[in-house]
């Protein structure tokens, strides 16, 4: 009942109400800077999908076999989430940029590691496991 | 490479038997000594194996005359500088197509050119060790060294004797991991 399929459609049916939603909200009340600011954040939401559908992919046509490139990405694209929109949203502070970009970095690139660290070891057990079975 | 059966059953069942046992690609050879004979049916024939079967317990006859061709079929012929060779399937590291051709690369790194697609290899010839991981190849998983995830969810493979991973495209990772049991 519940796939990827369904959660995708989820996903849809949440911005397309929040999108309904903003834009009576735009229309209809005086928080129309707020409604704009948070359109804003979702461009920024598309940007960064967008950048990282693009350069993923071609980073796999590249580097097919290169983990590390990967990793550069990712780290490009948490910096530009927090820093570079961080600046255009109004934060102008540079040290509060960089704590958040830190924060963002040890936080995104850590969690990636060690999942894919753990899939790696499930994978390659499994496998392990799986040879010893046939033979 | 399969092998082939004599049929001995009731003569109503005949045809439809028959019909069964060559659409899943078993030949019936009257000759062959070994004999698929239906229970109820006196088989006084000499056989290197004789194996009785209820008719209404065919499909489960099939799934193991299937298993066991597949299991037993150890050898391939490859062809090679126009020599034709017999390739030990254990000493295949993987099969490849190119263009309307198909290739066993083997542990000692030469490749030898062969008869069937990849779809008659996996669904027809190839023992449960192989498995499809994109649309032209297939590998064996006893020379899988490592499995590496990659970023956007395609799983690269590490393969015995050879420098350059294969790749195991995004439509065959649920098969892949169901496989070895994920």
């Amino acid at each position: 009942m519940f796939n990827k399929d369904s959660f995708i459609r989820l996903i849809y049916s949440i911005v397309v109400a929040l999108s309904i939603t903003l834009c009576a909200m735009y229309f209809t009340t005086e928080y129309k800077e707020v409604v704009l600011i948070v359109f804003k954040g979702m461009m920024a939401g598309i940007i960064i999908w967008f950048l990282g559908e693009f350069f993923f992919s071609l980073c796999e046509k590249l580097f097919p076999t290169n983990i590390l490139s990967g990793y550069i990405i990712l780290f490009f694209l948490i910096l530009l989430g927090t820093s570079g929109f961080g600046y255009i949203f109004g934060i102008k502070d540079i040290i509060t940029l960089l704590i958040m970009s830190i924060v963002a970095e040890i936080f995104g690139l850590g969690v990636t590691f060690f999942y894919r660290r753990k899939l790696t070891k499930d994978l390659n057990e499994q496998l392990l496991k799986h040879k010893n079975n046939l033979y | 490479m399969n092998q082939q059966y004599k049929l001995i059953c009731k003569t109503e069942n005949q045809a439809i038997l028959s019909a069964l046992l060559e659409s899943n690609h078993f030949t019936i050879n009257q000759t062959s000594k070994y004999i698929l004979c239906e229970d109820g049916v006196e088989c006084n024939h000499d056989y290197d194996l004789l194996i009785y079967f209820k008719k209404e317990k065919i499909t489960e006859l099939l799934d193991l005359l299937r298993e066991d061709n597949k299991t037993n079929s150890k050898l391939m012929m490859g062809r090679r500088n126009g020599n034709y060779i017999p390739i030990e399937l254990d000493n295949i590291v993987y099969f490849n197509s190119y263009g309307n051709d198909t290739y066993a690369n083997t542990v000692y790194g030469k490749s030898y050119k062969i008869k069937y697609k990849l779809y008659k290899l996996e669904e027809d010839i190839l023992p449960k060790q192989f498995i499809r991981i994109n649309k032209s190849e297939i590998v064996h998983i006893k020379h899988i060294t490592k499995i590496v995830p990659m970023f956007k969810g395609k799983f690269i493979l590490k393969i015995d004797g050879y420098k350059q991973p294969v790749d195991i495209s995004r439509n065959y990772i649920k098969n892949f991991k169901e496989r070895i049991g994920m």
